[in-house]
């Protein structure tokens, strides 16, 4: 409802728009929706009490309009010759006084629920007798021709009150409740041209050639300047707007077959980059808008749906409910959230109903997943080839005698010979169908979705299970109060693969399990596939049985009361209530001597309780020249959590699962709960002169829970200036520019996403033992720090929004400088504290980039149209300062520290020696500065950075880093006829990603399996420069040679659709059918070794520790069809 | 119309009323300081918490290598095993003390943390209404923990900063060694005059007076030796040794195999580290001394037997054969507890010292911190550089050895003053290797094997630096704090 006050309020604004602009050729439309919400901000009555005499017949309608609730659509002209009314009537029904007032008039009309048609009369002469047909007086001399057709939106769902005009003319009409319309054009003259438009949506000319039917797919307006942009607590026409917005259609969600709806904005809006860090079905993905900016309080946005800040996860929102996304970028537009908009914030708007018979639409998707590449690896008589030469060796450094593990006759013909890749994918099956309902009555519209999917990752175990409900209704009581409410449900039922980074990870043994162990051994059981005791991954995909139920519900209300004429007061709340299980069982058989316990079974319950309550005021007024909006509110959240783990051992039979843990032995059980609150105020202030300079005052006050008592509450202002240049005499002279917009914006946000309770001290309980008894001791576990505070966000953003010829090309530029102080970093401090590290606000990050984005219409032709989408982003990222100027934080560690924080350098530079070679005679041993005694030939050589003459920890420098130096997305989209073809495709340019596997794969022969490269390991003077020879014993370090190239260009999606013709649908009463095929992720060209160069395992620090590779879920690419069906 | 009004003031009071009480954090699973020390149990909580600390210093953070990895590898009576991937091993082995080896900086950070948390109590016992015999039995027991801490940190480091009660310096600097075995001497004596002789068989691995006293003749025997050299110390150790023996109710186990025997009742330990097998407490150190990667010996318990640390070949060869303990300490075949039908021969000689059943969740096996045949070598050692080879140091070192041997056959007899030193030294060997004492004893005698300089080569040819008598502090501790001098050399 808040949508709609405001859309109400700039329909009219549309209107002067329309009459301003020759875009819209010569006539003025009012547009249905805006029409229908028009409505339905007005009571309703059936009677209408008018008197007057003289009175434009304009006025009547409009006076009739505000005492009934009905609404007239009619083009300008239809008016010129109409005669001033005088009429008397008390408390008559509307039909009896439209009678009257149109009973001598050249007018007919239509009464279409609760629109009137008004048109033209049909000339006299002339038999025509349709029903919204409009035509001039003078009858045109060769027969008209007339035209049909359909138009449908792009989910294939007929669309209403779609206005046709024929160009030039005043000719022209709307589309019906089915989206169908019938036009009359003179037969005489040139070429035609037929204007579709509607509010919202991209108006379409079509030259009319011989066709006598056209049938037309309407694709919501992102061009349109008067597009409805959501923004926080309330609406923006994309031309006021003086923040750095991108918004995602709601076609571009609904294209890709994602789980989680982040994952639409890949590649799709510069500025923001979106990972998907476990290719497991709905498996992690990080967003992250104009780079990291945050090392522990986190770096993803603040995602807000339907008006709530969201709590949960974005898997729960079904993408096909999505109608819109749009991405809060700069400091103006996400001050309004204060201390949750310092990583920008994304809002997404949910389905809503349209008045009218309920319709129906049902999608449905099919597809296959394939793994995108397998990783060569030894065979068993490579591995035991090596593994007898790592014996070899050993013996030929130490004067040992090890006996050879293998014989000749072992290594040429190994018992087995098993390709664990092989046998532990499989193609997973996909499917996707939802069905939605819309419609309603002029008191209430309404949105229903139901939506199944399920998809199979490619290992056998992994499954994402999804049922979804979801019904937004909104509803006009009276003309001061409108009610809404949203409710929805999701189930979730995710079968996980162990991907712990302990051995037991799936697929970390897909790679390191040796390839003459046997799938089963003798006792048929899974066997053990590596010399650290881990089984194979068949025995840990079998063996182990792991799932994640998660139930989720959301429930929203709103109230919009109109207190006055310009101001009305809305007050929202919101609960959201998830309940999750995470049970794991092993099977007998399935230990393993790497630690896994069978018959072990798990229970882990998590639950959760959050709520929201908003309340403010908007004040909407509009002077002669300018326009005011301001809102004004407060807002209160609590959340509550709680958890519950549950273990046993020695699960007497496999036969219940975790479903009977108390016949199993030695409980383990934990518990916890916590909660955090935040209290906020907020206003901002829109002003518009003269359309065009606008200003945006923002500032929020908000209070949370998580900081220090010294420091509760943080302001953050923000302040922002637009001037739309294309409105100004001496741009609009050059007639280059369709749209000119400069933006400049400068504020201030925060970012609170720390744990609960950092700032206090934490006597927690510990247990342990005495007299082989437990005792629960009580310790101090955190330093209080009662200062902590906010990270703070200072953000300048330069914009320019450039349209030129006729829009038909579109650019959007920014650059932005943002500047985070007071970091939240859980840093390092003396150990003699008893404490090893303490949560403090230290050192500063600056993000500085520039963003592009550019549409353009190539061709646009009744039979072709193509479009094409680019976009670039260009950020770099630095550490300003830290604790002390000197000292680097080490992040994450893998054998040796992997990540470095130090100021000058970005976050997530990579650490580790310089491999220069591998020592290939001992000449070159002793002329080397830097060798160690112990070296010989075949030893790794590394650079002596300092220069000491020893290789140690000091000879260790950035190797790179994770931040992308651009991040590009383009998508083409080309329509012919029935048609239609999109080619999406996305990549980074200039990244490191630190592949960990060969630490494993190839610097620790003998106890695993390792990748094929190691046959061109070094084996004599001069047979290899890059791997060592192989050893027992090996000194394992990161290096120059895990931090890979990460560049990468995908074809994220070709899909191929054809909409069935109208033709054929009508006899099997369809409205609209469409069939796609796509083939998604199917190309990815890079020369990163790993299974994906889009990666992150370690899970502790998300953003910041992206591009680590050890084990990753191996990344798959699918087919699809699906077919979207309109009744 | 009223109605609009009604709609004006909910608005109001909607918008702008404010609660202070909303944004205070109430946490549900932990207490502060504050609500904190008011009573009896509050007290017990928080001495239980030291011994919690000082668990995980000995096994949690490491899993069971950190003990072994700092005061056994770098000795001359184990190297770590090959293919164990660890290269830290590798590097304290070869005398490669980096600062950045993980272990310097988990021990340093343990011991302080046993530190603080003992400073926490001794702070503020004094404050709450109990008894005094109370408060000084639980101030006992927390400058018990904090001295044996400081103890090792001082053996270990040298000079390391003195954290008390009272200090407030969060950048302390460090204070030399002598202080700091001052301060434990004052902690530790303070201790044995409180503490119990024993304590109920619930609470059995708390402190107890005798291990206070045991650990002060442990200490004062090592500030006799390098690099303090009190010589006047010796009489001291003599005297805490010979109270012990003589009033501890301690006495030797008739098989010294015992003392690791989760299913005997303590007899000869003094002071252990529980391990009781319950979730995540269970010992696993003899996996880590375990045939390695021998998993069949163990398929069922489910554990790995990760191997990585073997016995010196050359101390190996220095047992006669016909001392029990060769077979008792080391092996070179083993039998499987799950199935006595299996049994392997080794390709290595293995510890057998910690060779016991495995189960999922680690063994009954207590960590033995002290025990009686220590504190006799103890007492033989420093009695005999006092008063010279007398009875009193014999009946000592004899009933140690009578012990190993099941009889007095092998005892000693009329040696010299240097030749009954050599031989304590000799005996602490073979009696008390892989327990952690071997090294210290190393840097304390700067003897190795009876000759006169400390000059032990490994196996891979490297011989330990005059800086490898102490070991760094780690690099993130030199980082954080710029007060802290590095010990020298590196």
């Amino acid at each position: 409802m808040q949508k709609t006050a405001l859309c109400n309020r700039s329909t009219r604004r549309g209107i002067r728009y329309c009459i301003k602009t020759p875009l819209v050729m010569k006539l003025t439309i009012v547009l249905l929706t805006t029409v229908f919400l028009n409505a339905n901000a007005k009571g309703v009555s059936q009677t209408v009490r008018f008197s007057g005499k003289s009175v434009p017949l304009e006025k009547v309608f409009s006076e009739v309009e505000k005492q009934t609730g009905v609404v007239f659509m009619y083009f300008e002209m239809v008016l010129k010759e109409v005669k001033p009314v005088s009429v008397k009537a008390e408390n008559v029904p509307v039909e009896e006084f439209l009678r009257e007032i149109f009973k001598d008039q050249p007018l007919d009309y239509t009464i279409k629920g609760k629109t009137i048609f008004v048109t033209r009369k049909p000339p006299p002469i002339k038999k025509s007798s349709q029903s919204g047909l409009l035509s001039k007086n003078d009858t045109p001399l060769p027969p008209p021709v007339e035209i049909t057709g359909r138009v449908v939106n792009s989910l294939g769902i007929p669309m209403t009150g779609v206005s046709i005009t024929l160009k030039g003319s005043s000719i022209g009409t709307f589309t019906n409740d089915d989206g169908r319309f019938r036009l009359s054009i003179p037969g005489e003259g040139d070429k035609k041209i037929l204007v579709f438009s509607y509010v919202d949506h991209q108006s379409q000319e079509i030259t009319i050639g011989r066709q006598t039917t056209i049938d037309i797919t309407m694709e919501p307006s992102e061009r349109s300047l008067g597009e409805i942009v959501v923004v926080g607590y309330g609406t923006q026409r994309k031309s006021d707007l003086t923040g750095s917005v991108v918004s995602v259609s709601k076609t571009d969600i609904q294209r890709m077959p994602i789980i989680n709806p982040a994952m639409a904005l890949q590649g799709k809006a510069a500025g923001v980059q979106v990972m998907n860090n476990s290719h497991q079905p709905g498996g992690r993905v990080s967003v992250t808008i104009r780079g990291n900016s945050s090392i522990n309080a986190g770096n993803e946005p603040l995602y807000v749906v339907d008006g709530f800040p969201l709590q949960g996860g974005l898997t729960f929102i079904n993408p096909a409910d999505i109608i819109s996304m749009e991405v809060l970028k700069d400091a103006s537009a996400t001050a309004i959230y204060g201390s949750r908009g310092a990583n920008g914030v994304v809002i997404i708007q949910t389905i809503s109903g349209r008045r009218g018979i309920p319709k129906i639409s049902v999608r449905t998707d099919e597809k296959i997943n394939k793994v995108r590449r397998k990783i060569p690896v030894l065979n068993a008589s490579e591995f035991r080839m090596l593994y007898n030469e790592a014996y070899a060796n050993q013996n030929a450094i130490d004067g040992g005698s090890r006996p050879l593990p293998y014989t000749q006759e072992q290594i040429d013909n190994p018992e087995v010979d098993i390709d664990w890749q092989d046998e532990a994918f499989q193609t997973g099956f996909g499917t996707n169908n939802t069905i939605q309902v819309t419609g309603g009555n002029e008191k209430t519209i309404y949105a229903s979705s139901l939506n199944y999917k399920s998809e199979e990752g490619i290992f056998k175990t992994s499954k994402w299970e999804q049922l979804g409900a979801r019904l937004n209704l909104e509803s006009t009581l009276s003309n001061v109060i409108k009610l809404g409410a949203n409710l929805s449900y999701n189930r979730v039922n995710n079968g996980l693969v162990e991907t712990d980074h302990g051995g037991n990870s799936v697929p970390r043994a897909l790679l390191e399990s040796m390839p003459d162990r046997p799938i089963y051994d003798a006792n048929g059981v899974w066997s053990v596939a590596s010399n650290d005791g881990y089984l194979s991954p068949v025995g840990l995909l079998e063996g182990l049985d792991q799932k994640r139920v998660t139930d989720i519900l959301i429930g929203n209300l709103m109230l919009t009361l109109q207190l006055a004429k310009n101001l009305s007061f809305r007050s929202t709340a919101n609960v959201n209530l998830s309940s999750a299980k995470f049970s794991s069982y092993v099977k007998k058989g399935a230990n393993s001597a790497g630690g896994i316990n069978d018959q072990t079974g798990r229970i882990v319950q998590d639950h959760s309780t959050n709520w929201v309550n908003e309340n403010y005021l908007s004040y909407d007024r509009e002077l002669k020249k300018s326009t005011i909006n301001a809102v004004l509110g407060a807002s209160w959240l609590k959340t509550q959590s709680d958890n519950t783990d549950i273990s046993v051992t020695d699960i007497p039979s496999d036969r219940f699962g975790v479903n009977q843990l108390q016949s199993g032995v030695q409980p383990t059980v934990s518990s916890a709960a916590e909660g955090a609150a935040l209290n906020s105020f907020f206003g901002r202030v829109n002003y518009n002169f003269n359309q065009k300079y606008l200003f945006t005052v923002t500032f929020r006050a908000d209070g949370s829970s998580r900081f220090g008592a010294e420091n509760k509450y943080g302001y953050f202002p923000s302040g922002a200036f637009a001037w739309r240049l294309s409105e100004e005499r001496f741009i609009k002279d050059l007639g280059l520019f369709s749209n000119l917009k400069f933006r400049a914006s400068y504020g201030v946000t925060g970012n609170q996403e720390i744990g609960n309770y950092q700032s206090l001290d934490r006597l927690a309980t510990i247990v342990t033992f005495l007299g082989n008894q437990r005792v629960p001791g009580i310790a101090n576990t955190q330093l209080p720090n009662p200062e902590l505070r906010w990270e703070r966000t200072k953000q300048l953003d330069f914009g320019f929004d450039i349209g030129l010829l006729n829009d038909h090309i579109q650019i959007v530029v920014d650059y932005y400088n943002k500047k985070t102080e007071d970091l939240l970093l859980n840093s390092p401090i003396p150990q003699t504290s008893g404490f090893s590290t303490m949560l403090r606000n230290i050192g500063s990050v600056r993000n500085r980039g520039f963003e592009i984005a550019v549409s353009t219409i190539n061709i646009q032709h009744s039979k072709f149209q193509w479009r094409t989408d680019l976009n670039a982003f260009f950020n770099r990222n630095d550490v300003v300062s830290l604790v002390n100027e000197n000292q680097d934080i080490f992040l994450t560690s893998f054998v040796n520290p992997l990540s470095i924080v130090r100021v000058g350098e970005s976050l997530g530079s990579f650490w580790g020696l310089v491999r220069e070679g591998v020592y290939q005679n001992q000449d070159e041993i002793n002329n080397h500065l830097a060798n160690p005694g112990t070296a010989r030939p075949g030893d790794l050589k590394y650079r002596d950075i300092n220069g000491d003459g020893v290789i140690d920890s000091k000879d260790r420098t950035i190797l790179g880093n994770n931040n992308p130096r651009l991040l590009y997305g383009v998508s083409n989209n080309l329509t012919y006829g029935p048609w239609n073809l999109y080619v999406q495709i996305n990549g980074a340019q200039g990244v490191t990603v630190m592949n960990l596997n060969p630490v494993v794969l190839e610097d620790r022969q003998t106890q695993t399996n390792s990748l094929k490269t190691l046959l061109n390991r070094w084996h004599g003077e001069g047979t290899s420069n890059t791997i060592a020879a192989v050893r027992i014993n090996s000194d394992l370090n990161i290096s120059s040679r895990h931090a890979e190239p990460g560049s990468y260009m995908r074809i994220r999606n070709i899909s191929l659709g054809y909409g069935l013709p109208s033709s054929l649908l009508s006899h099997i009463n369809l409205s609209s059918a469409t069939i796609t095929a796509s083939a998604i992720d199917w190309f990815t060209f890079t020369k990163y070794g790993g299974y994906d160069p889009e990666v992150s395992t370690s899970g502790t620090l998300g953003h910041i520790d992206q591009g680590l590779d050890f084990s990753a879920y191996p990344s798959y690419k699918s087919l699809m069809i699906s077919l979207l069906i309109n009744f | 119309m009223k109605f609009r009004y009604i709609a004006f003031w909910s608005v109001g009071i909607l918008l702008f009323s404010s609660c202070k009480k909303f944004l205070k954090e109430k946490p549900l699973t932990f207490l502060n300081t504050v609500t904190f020390y008011k009573n009896e149990a509050d007290l017990n909580s928080a001495l239980y918490a030291l011994y919690q600390a000082q668990n995980t210093y000995y096994d949690g953070e490491a899993y069971a290598e950190m003990f072994w990895v700092i005061w056994e590898l770098p000795s001359d009576q184990s190297y770590p095993n090959e293919g164990a991937g660890v290269s830290d091993n590798l590097k304290i082995d070869n005398y490669n003390f980096d600062p950045e080896i993980k272990y310097y900086d988990r021990w340093w950070r343990t011991a302080y943390k046993i530190i603080s948390r003992s400073n926490d109590v001794i702070k503020n016992v004094p404050g709450m209404p109990i008894s005094d015999e109370k408060k000084n039995l639980a101030i006992a027991e927390a400058r018990f923990l904090r001295g044996q801490a400081y103890f090792e940190l001082v053996m270990g480091w040298g000079d390391v900063p003195l954290v008390d009660e009272t200090t407030v310096e969060f950048f302390p600097v460090r204070n030399s060694a002598t202080e700091v075995y001052a301060f434990v001497i004052e902690d530790l004596k303070f201790a044995s005059q409180y503490l119990p002789a024993l304590w109920p068989d619930n609470e059995y691995g708390r402190a107890t007076k005798f291990a206070a006293k045991s650990y002060l003749a442990k200490l004062y025997l090592t500030m006799a030796g390098f690099p303090i050299q009190d010589q006047s110390k010796y009489a001291l150790a003599a005297q805490e040794a010979k109270e012990v023996v003589d009033q501890g109710p301690y006495s030797l186990y008739p098989d010294v195999a015992d003392n690791w025997n989760p299913t005997v009742s303590p007899m000869e330990q003094i002071y252990i580290v529980d391990k009781t097998r319950a979730a995540g407490n269970g010992s696993y150190f003899d996996s880590y001394w375990a045939p390695r990667n021998k998993n069949e010996l163990a398929a069922e318990a489910g554990v790995n037997l990760v191997g990585a640390f073997l016995p010196n070949e050359d101390f190996y060869a220095e047992y006669p054969d016909d001392d029990p303990r060769k077979k008792k300490f080391f092996m070179t075949e083993v039998t499987s507890f799950m199935d006595p039908s299996l049994t392997l021969t080794l390709d290595q000689v293995t510890v057998r010292k910690y060779w016991t059943p495995l189960y999922s969740n680690g063994n009954d096996q207590d960590l033995v911190r002290l025990r009686l045949a220590e504190i006799l070598l103890i007492q033989a050692e420093a009695e005999n550089e006092v008063n010279g080879p007398t009875t009193q140091a014999y009946d000592a070192l004899n009933a140690v050895r009578s012990r190993a041997y099941g009889d007095a056959s092998h005892n000693y007899a009329g040696l010299s003053k240097d030749q009954f030193r050599e031989a304590v030294w000799l005996e602490r060997a073979l009696e008390l290797c892989f327990e952690g004492v071997r090294w210290s004893d190393m840097v304390r005698t700067r003897k190795y094997k009876g000759s006169s300089v400390f000059d032990y080569i490994n196996a891979a040819g490297v011989s330990p630096l005059e800086k490898n008598l102490l070991f760094p502090i780690s690099t993130p501790e030199m980082s954080t704090n710029e007060n802290l001098l590095q010990n020298p050399g590196y």
